[in-house]
Formats: C-alpha cells, sequence, structure tokens
C-alpha cells in the first residue's frame, strides 16, 4: 500500500489547462465514477490540482491508470504538449500534500493559499462511500493540525526573501543575469519557487539536474553525468539538496575552478543538511553561502521556515509509523471511520493547538476523556501533565478542595497545605468530567477561574495565577439545564466556545466491529487467550444491539466474552445474556397496538432513564415526580438498568 | 599661482566631498551633483590650460608642475567619460583626490622658466611621447580605483557580512572588466610613448635605451601590466589576483612619478 501525489501546478502549466479546469466538486464526482481505488482525493486550489490516493498492488500499472483518470476529470484528453505532471509517492507525496497545506509549495507571490480549505471540501464531496478513508482523511487532519500550529507560533516563512538575496548577490558577483547560467542540483520545498523566480530572469542558460518536480519552462534537464561538463560553463549552482555530492567536495570543486580558468562561480547550498566546509574560502573566485548565511539577516522570518520544515519531518516520521501500523482507524486512542467520528476527529485537529475551552457533549461511555486527552496531546501543551477530575463523583466540598487546593488549617482535618488539581494542572489541560452534576455554588467559583485565570486555596487569602486549558466534559445536555435554571448561564458559555458532540455508539454502527476487534485484541493479550476474532453470528448480534452504554458497554460486553470464550473465535453464546434478548422493543410504541397507560408510563420511564444515563435524581426532575414516586415505579414495572442485568 | 589655478582646486575638492557624500547616504536627488562640479572644474581647468599654453608658446607639459596639472585635467576628462559610459559614480569618491593633489602640488610651484629650453623638449616625439605617459598613467589610476573597490567588495562576500560595501559598490563583474580594459588601454599607451621617448633618446643621446633610473623603474613597472595581461589569459588570474597586480603596478607609478622622477633622475631632469 502507497500514497501517491499527482498533479500539475500552476506555475509550469499552460493557462489554458487552468481555466478549463472544472471545480472541486465537479472533478470529485467525475473521479469517482472513473476509478476503483479504495482511497482517492482530487483538489482543484489556486496554484494546484492535485489526486493523490492510496494505491494497493501494482503501483505502477495504477498509477498510469490515475493519470489518464486525472486527465479525464480535467477534460485533458489530447493535452497540446505533455503536461509537466509531477508524480510523487510515500514520503514525498506527503511531504508534497503538508507543504502545500502550509502554503510552502507551489510558490505563488500574490494569491492566498486556498489549497486546506479545498481540500476540505473535496473531502465533504467524496462523501463516505469510496471517497476519502482514513489514509487521506489522517492526512488532512495532520495538515490542519500542522497549519493551526504553525500559525500558533506565528511562525513565517517567505522564500521570496531567499531568492532575492541570491538575485542581490548574483547581480553583484556577474554584474547583470544575461550572462549567467544557473545549475538547480537536486530538488527541495524551494525549488518550486526559486525555480520560477528565476525563470522570469532571462539567463543565458538554466539546467536542472536531479528527480523530482522541474517543470520550469527553460530549464534544461541534464543527467548528474553531465553535471562536470555543465559546471564548467555555469555561473551559478544552487544545490537543493544533496544529490551530486561528490561534485561539491572542496578538492573536486578546486579541480573544477581550474578547468574553468578559475571564472567566478558562485555556489548556494540551499540543502539544510549539507554542512558548511571552511575549505571552500580558500578557493580562488569560488564564493560559497550556505541556506544559513540567508537567515542571519532576518532571523524571525526565516527560521520560521527551518522549524516549519522540521515539524512537517517529524509529522512524517509519526504519519509513516500509523501508516504502517495497519492501525489506520485510530487517532491516538479514539478508534473509528464513521462520518460522524471522522467530523469529531477534524474537529479536535482543528482546536487542539488552541488554548479555547472546550465542551465535550455525549452519552456516558462514548469516550469523551479520550477525546480530552487526544487535545491534550495535540497541543502544545502536551509536555505538561494532563488531569482529569470527574465532578459528579466527589460532593461539594471536597470538589472544591481537591480542585482548589487548601490552606492548612482551612477546615477540620486540614492538617498540611494541600495543592490543588488545578495548580497541579498549571501549563496543561484540565479535564472537568460531569460539569453538569457540579452545585451553582462550585459553578461560581469556577466561572471566577475561567474569567480571570486566578484562584485561590480553600482557606486562602492568596490569588495565584494559574494558566490552565478547561475542557469539559457531560452526558446531559447543558442548554436544558441551562434553561431549567440548574446550571449557570455565563459559566454554560464560557465552557460552550467550542462543543464537540460525541455521537453515540448506536450512531456509528460501522465502528463496533473495529473497536470490537480491538477490544477482543486488548483482553485477549490480558488474558492470554488467542482468539482472532468474532463468529458471524456474534458480529451480527454486536452490530445489531442499540448499546445504550455505548463504548464502555462494548467494552465489557467483549471483555465478557473474551474471559468466557474457549474456541480462537468469540460464539454469540459468549456474548452477555442482555444482547440476545431483542432490545427496546417497550419503548417503541407500535402504531396498531392500543397500549395502556400502565404500558406507557413504564415505557417513558425506561426511554427517560436511558436517556439520563439512568440519573434517577435528574430523571425525577424532569418527569416532575418526586424521587420515591420514581423508584416505586421502577420496582413496580420491574425496570432493570443494563448493567444489573448480567 | 593663478586665480583660476585656485578655483579648479576648489571645484575638485568640492566634487570630492559631494562623492564622499553620495556614496555613503547614497541620495538619488543629489547623485548627478558632484558630477556637475567635477564637470565645470574640467572646463575651467581647460580654458586655464589653453591660457597657458598661450602664453608659454608650447603645451604645458614641461616642468613637473606642468606635467601635473595636465596630467590632472586629462585624467578628470578621462574619468567623467568613464562616468558617463558605466553610469556609476563610486569611482569618483577616489578619483577626486588625486586630482586635488596633483593640482595641489602643481599650485606651488607653476612659474614661467627664464631663458630657451632645450631642443628634446619642444620635439614633436616628446609631446606625443608625454602625453601617451599621462594617458597610460590615468588607465592605471583607473585600474588601481576599480581594483580597490574589487577587494573591498570580494572581502565582503567571502566573509558573507553584506553591508557598507555591498549596496554601494557596482559588480564584481563591472570592477574586473574595468581593470582589465583600462589596465590594457594604459599599457598600449605606455608602449607607444616608450617607443617615442625610444626614439627620441636615439636622435639625442644615440642609445634608444638610455641608463637612466626613471627608465628603468617604469620599465619594470611596464613588465608589471604586461604580467598582468598575460596571467589573466594564461593562468586564470582574473578577479581579485588581477586586482592585486594593478594595485602593485599603480604603487610603483606613484614611486616613479613623484619619487624617482623628482629626486633620483637625470635624463628626465625637467627644468
Amino acid at each position: 500500500m502507497q500514497i501517491c501525489a499527482i498533479g500539475l501546478h500552476k506555475n509550469n502549466t499552460p493557462e489554458e489547462v487552468w481555466s478549463l479546469a472544472p471545480g472541486t466538486e465537479d472533478c470529485c464526482r467525475r473521479l469517482a465514477a472513473l476509478t476503483t481505488e479504495r482511497e482517492t482525493l482530487f483538489i482543484v486550489s489556486s496554484h494546484a490540482i492535485e489526486l493523490f490516493a492510496v494505491l494497493d498492488g501494482n503501483i505502477k500499472e495504477k498509477k498510469e491508470q490515475l493519470k489518464d483518470a486525472f486527465l479525464q476529470t480535467l477534460d485533458l484528453r489530447q493535452p497540446r504538449a505533455p503536461l509537466p505532471f509531477h508524480d510523487l509517492e510515500g514520503p514525498d507525496a506527503v511531504r508534497h500534500f503538508l507543504s502545500m497545506a502550509l502554503g510552502l509549495e507551489p510558490m505563488a507571490y500574490d494569491a492566498e493559499n486556498d489549497f486546506l480549505e479545498k481540500t476540505s471540501k473535496s473531502i465533504k464531496t467524496a462523501g463516505d462511500p469510496g471517497g476519502v478513508g482514513p489514509v487521506l482523511n489522517r492526512l488532512y487532519q495532520t495538515a490542519l493540525m500542522l497549519s493551526a500550529k504553525v500559525e500558533q507560533s506565528g511562525l513565517s516563512f517567505d522564500y521570496s526573501a531567499i531568492a532575492e538575496q541570491i538575485e542581490s548577490l548574483v547581480l553583484k558577483i556577474f554584474g547583470s543575469f544575461s550572462s549567467v547560467g544557473l545549475l538547480f542540483v537536486g530538488a527541495n520545498e524551494l525549488s518550486a519557487q526559486l525555480q520560477a523566480f528565476f525563470a522570469g530572469k532571462s539567463m543565458r542558460e538554466q539546467w536542472y539536474t536531479g528527480p523530482g518536480i522541474a517543470t520550469v519552462p527553460g530549464l534544461g534537464i541534464i543527467e548528474s553525468g553531465d553535471v562536470g561538463e555543465v559546471l564548467q560553463s555555469a555561473q551559478v549552482v544552487l544545490r537543493m539538496s544533496r544529490d551530486c555530492d561528490e561534485r561539491f567536495t572542496p578538492a573536486a570543486l578546486r579541480d573544477t575552478m581550474e578547468r574553468r580558468n578559475n571564472q567566478p562561480l558562485l555556489l548556494v547550498n540551499l540543502d539544510a543538511t549539507i554542512v558548511p566546509e571552511a575549505s571552500y574560502n580558500k578557493i580562488y573566485n569560488l564564493f560559497v553561502y550556505d541556506l544559513t548565511d540567508f537567515q542571519q539577516d532576518d532571523t524571525p522570518r526565516d527560521s520560521g521556515l527551518g522549524i516549519t520544515k522540521g515539524l512537517i519531518e517529524d509529522e512524517l516520521k509519526l504519519f509513516f509509523a500509523w501508516f504502517y501500523s495497519k492501525e489506520h482507524y485510530r487517532f491516538g486512542e479514539i478508534i473509528g471511520k464513521s462520518p460522524g467520528i471522522e467530523k469529531v476527529l477534524e474537529f479536535i485537529a482543528r482546536i487542539a493547538q488552541t488554548d479555547i475551552t472546550v465542551l465535550v457533549q455525549g452519552e456516558s461511555g462514548t469516550g469523551k476523556e479520550l477525546v480530552a486527552r487526544a487535545i491534550h496531546e495535540n497541543s502544545a501543551r502536551r509536555t505538561k501533565p494532563f488531569v482529569s477530575v470527574n465532578c459528579g463523583a466527589l460532593t461539594e466540598t471536597l470538589l472544591e478542595s481537591e480542585l482548589f487546593g487548601h490552606e492548612r488549617g482551612a477546615f477540620t482535618g486540614a492538617v498540611n497545605a494541600k495543592m490543588g488539581l488545578l495548580e497541579e494542572a498549571d501549563g496543561g489541560t484540565l479535564m472537568l468530567d460531569e460539569i453538569g452534576d457540579t452545585s451553582p455554588a462550585f459553578q461560581v467559583k469556577l466561572l471566577r477561574v475561567l474569567q480571570e485565570g486566578e484562584m485561590r486555596r480553600v482557606g486562602g487569602s492568596h490569588t495565584r495565577k494559574i494558566d490552565v486549558r478547561i475542557i469539559a466534559a457531560t452526558n446531559k445536555r447543558l442548554d436544558e439545564q441551562v434553561a431549567r435554571g440548574t446550571f449557570r448561564q455565563d459559566l454554560y458559555y464560557r465552557l460552550n466556545v467550542v462543543q464537540i458532540d460525541l455521537p453515540p455508539l448506536r450512531e456509528r454502527a460501522e465502528d463496533i466491529l473495529l473497536l470490537a476487534d480491538h477490544f477482543i485484541a486488548t483482553f485477549a493479550g490480558k488474558v492470554k487467550k488467542r482468539i482472532t476474532g468474532l463468529k458471524n453470528e456474534s458480529a451480527e448480534m454486536l452490530t445489531g444491539y442499540s448499546w445504550p452504554g455505548n463504548v464502555r458497554e462494548l467494552e465489557n460486553a467483549i471483555e465478557h466474552a473474551v474471559a468466557l470464550s474457549i474456541g480462537h473465535t468469540i460464539l454469540p453464546e459468549d456474548l452477555p445474556a442482555h444482547l440476545h434478548k431483542k432490545t427496546e422493543p417497550q419503548t417503541v410504541p407500535v402504531a396498531d397496538h392500543i397500549h395502556t397507560l400502565k404500558e406507557l408510563e413504564k415505557a417513558h420511564i425506561i426511554k427517560a432513564l436511558q436517556r439520563l444515563d439512568w440519573d434517577y435524581g435528574e430523571v425525577a426532575r424532569i418527569l416532575e415526580i418526586g424521587r420515591t414516586t420514581l423508584w416505586r415505579k421502577i420496582k413496580e414495572y420491574d425496570i432493570k438498568k443494563p448493567s444489573e442485568l448480567n | 599661482m593663478s586665480a583660476p589655478a585656485i578655483a579648479v582646486l576648489v571645484l575638485y575638492v568640492l566634487a570630492n566631498i559631494g562623492y564622499i557624500i553620495c556614496f555613503i547616504q547614497q541620495r538619488p536627488a543629489w547623485k548627478h551633483v558632484p558630477s556637475f562640479v567635477l564637470s565645470a572644474g574640467v572646463v575651467v581647468h581647460f580654458i586655464s590650460l589653453i591660457v597657458l599654453s598661450n602664453a608659454l608658446g608650447r603645451l604645458p607639459i614641461v616642468t613637473v608642475f606642468e606635467v601635473l596639472t595636465s596630467a590632472a585635467c586629462l585624467f578628470a576628462l578621462v574619468y567623467l567619460t568613464l562616468e558617463s559610459i558605466i553610469k556609476d559614480k563610486c569611482m569618483g569618491m577616489l578619483i577626486t583626490p588625486v586630482l586635488i593633489i596633483f593640482q595641489s602640488i602643481s599650485l606651488s610651484g607653476i612659474t614661467t622658466i627664464p631663458g630657451a629650453l632645450p631642443a628634446q623638449l619642444t620635439d614633436l616625439y616628446f609631446e606625443i611621447h608625454v602625453i601617451c605617459m599621462m594617458l597610460a598613467y590615468s588607465g592605471f589610476a583607473i585600474a588601481f580605483i576599480a581594483s580597490i573597490l574589487h577587494v573591498l567588495l570580494a572581502r565582503e562576500l567571502h566573509l558573507k557580512r553584506l553591508g557598507f560595501f555591498f549596496s554601494r559598490i557596482p559588480s564584481l563583474e563591472l570592477l574586473n572588466r574595468l581593470n582589465a580594459s583600462a589596465a590594457t588601454l594604459g599599457f598600449i599607451f605606455a608602449t607607444l610613448g616608450m617607443l617615442c621617448g625610444a626614439v627620441m633618446a636615439f636622435h639625442y643621446w644615440g642609445t634608444p635605451l638610455p641608463f637612466d633610473p626613471k627608465f628603468i623603474s617604469f620599465f619594470f613597472t611596464w613588465c608589471l601590466y604586461c604580467f598582468h595581461l598575460v596571467a589573466r589569459r594564461k593562468l586564470g588570474w582574473q578577479g581579485e589576483r588581477a586586482a592585486w597586480l594593478s594595485i602593485i603596478g599603480f604603487s610603483c607609478v606613484i614611486t616613479n612619478v613623484l619619487v624617482i622622477s623628482i629626486f633620483m633622475t637625470k635624463l628626465h631632469l625637467y627644468v
């Protein structure tokens, strides 16, 4: 399996191709009709038309087919001249995608970078079936994250500064471009811009040697074997990569200079991996410049470039570690390929880098803490602590002293001063689970922390500044609670800057088996059983169930099954008993049957209990009956919580 | 000491100051001012020389003081021509001091010579000899100045500290070309001048190669420039090495003119 990128860049493609190209949506639709590849993504941005695909099997052949499909999609069956396609594979393709997303490539001086925006559009158009799969989705999310990171850290990069500095050097040494021969050796992310920049300079001659994208008009392509010959007539050599390294050792250069009768030569090393050699300076009439020499002038701008390239390389490594791990439906701890989960992942990628407060809403067991953790792990705070506290599990006073800490003697039993979780999480992320269960008094205190960024220990007189990112989670609908007055509106707005709604498992049916496989592998490993998977009937049973307890319930069910199973596959009888019952017939009133009031009451109570995750207090409040009444009715109708069934 | 000669000196000094200010501050609005001042100086200088020739009844190229002032005028003329060709003014800053020095020395001693001149000093060959030599020195001086700028710029380029000179000095290629052509022209005129001198020497002293410190020292300088031209072609001594050769060559010329001419020579003794 390999990732490929086929595409055209505006700066080297005839203008008419560009003006004829249909929009992103049309292209996606046409392409979908043309290919059967597992994952394809067609992007028409203002600078590039790109087709990314994940290919299996005979990659060479498939790439040819893709190129055909590419041309057909663009209505370019018979182009007048061969188009300057670039055709990248593996890390090169991914690097290309990320560089395009960050606006590093292809370079244009005037227009804005709309690549990510167009990518997002394509992904939406491609839809679920046959369109963008986990790999390209992940690629997109990585790009989103990187772009947010670059934006957040204020990194900016402008290659035109380097191009202009090289230009001024060339002019200072050689007077004008008309007598200058320029040789590009190899390619890197600077290539596209520099080639475009110097293409407009009417030089005597320009050559290019190396792989990759070299498609500027007037650029003579030469074999690496001819480099020695060209070096004798070139005036400027731009080394974009370590290609032809042996030509540029001090001894080889001395020899070259002798053969060119000491005509001045400007050698510019634009590959950060080329180490400057002091002995170059002793060679007569040879002027050597390195990437670092251009960064001296304008450190913050150009070092941004270096950092960004470093970030891309880091992401590349992570991406391919994941790509080859066969865990394509994983994002950190989150597993899934359903559109709902993809949306959540995209959301995480978009907001992780910021410091904004996030409210995660979702039924119990949907993985709210995993989301919070994923946000933390992908933020700049990842080296700092991630602290999670369940507000529903503690009484008000205990929660307060846990969260804010207390001074010595603040209350009976406070023998020593204690640091609160807020302080512990300073610089990091604090997750407040079950935020809907907190008391109004506590909510006021929390609001103060959020608004002022400062807190006071219980019994303390001294306010402390803290820098904590808050991620709140709840399984209740906070807006309803606000309407009912049990949750402070101002706190709700503070928390709900960004809201992530985690879909319940029954809405992500395609993830059930994926998750089941994951849990089987985990638990089988734990109990040292060799279990390869689910028997078909078991799989059907799992997908047919409504999973009111969501992923946690599934996890428990699988643990149960793994513990009971004796064979290599999990049989239906290994699964917990309540899965065998057809669930929820009673909650869905059948139209042709007239129910008794008791039946309806029972169904209604069950529905309320399920929706509110068996929170009796809350259910009683919503149904406007007393807790004891509710209790009595539950007994009377013999309503049982699913976890009590097994 | 005449009033026009002093006026010329003042104009040269003003031009020099103007060139320096323009070089440092790079004000485009002012950039033509020094050239105008220098041109005015040259015009006044030229007219005063014609007046002087008329008064003397010969070209003012006999005494060391006459030679210096004539050379200054010729040199300024050559420079202004060059400036209009290369469209770059940064050499003016270094040329004008030479004019100032020549003109100042000449001011201190222009007097009319009593009595008749020796025959050889009114000979046509003598006049060609002197004018060729003055042109040769102008060429060498321009090569020298281009070379100094070349060395300064190349130094910044090699040290990768692109600053003061980088933004002010024209390209290495231009400086190298200037050095080459100025040195070549200088060499041609020097050769012509030497031939005329030899003809004259043969005529008056019976030998084309008289033993004279000035002749020997100049012959050495001539060999140096000869080597310069050969090294450029055959050894690939382009750029900096050629620049150093021009700097050394012009140092020899200066020694020749100022030290040997004034203190040591017998045959080339000016009246």
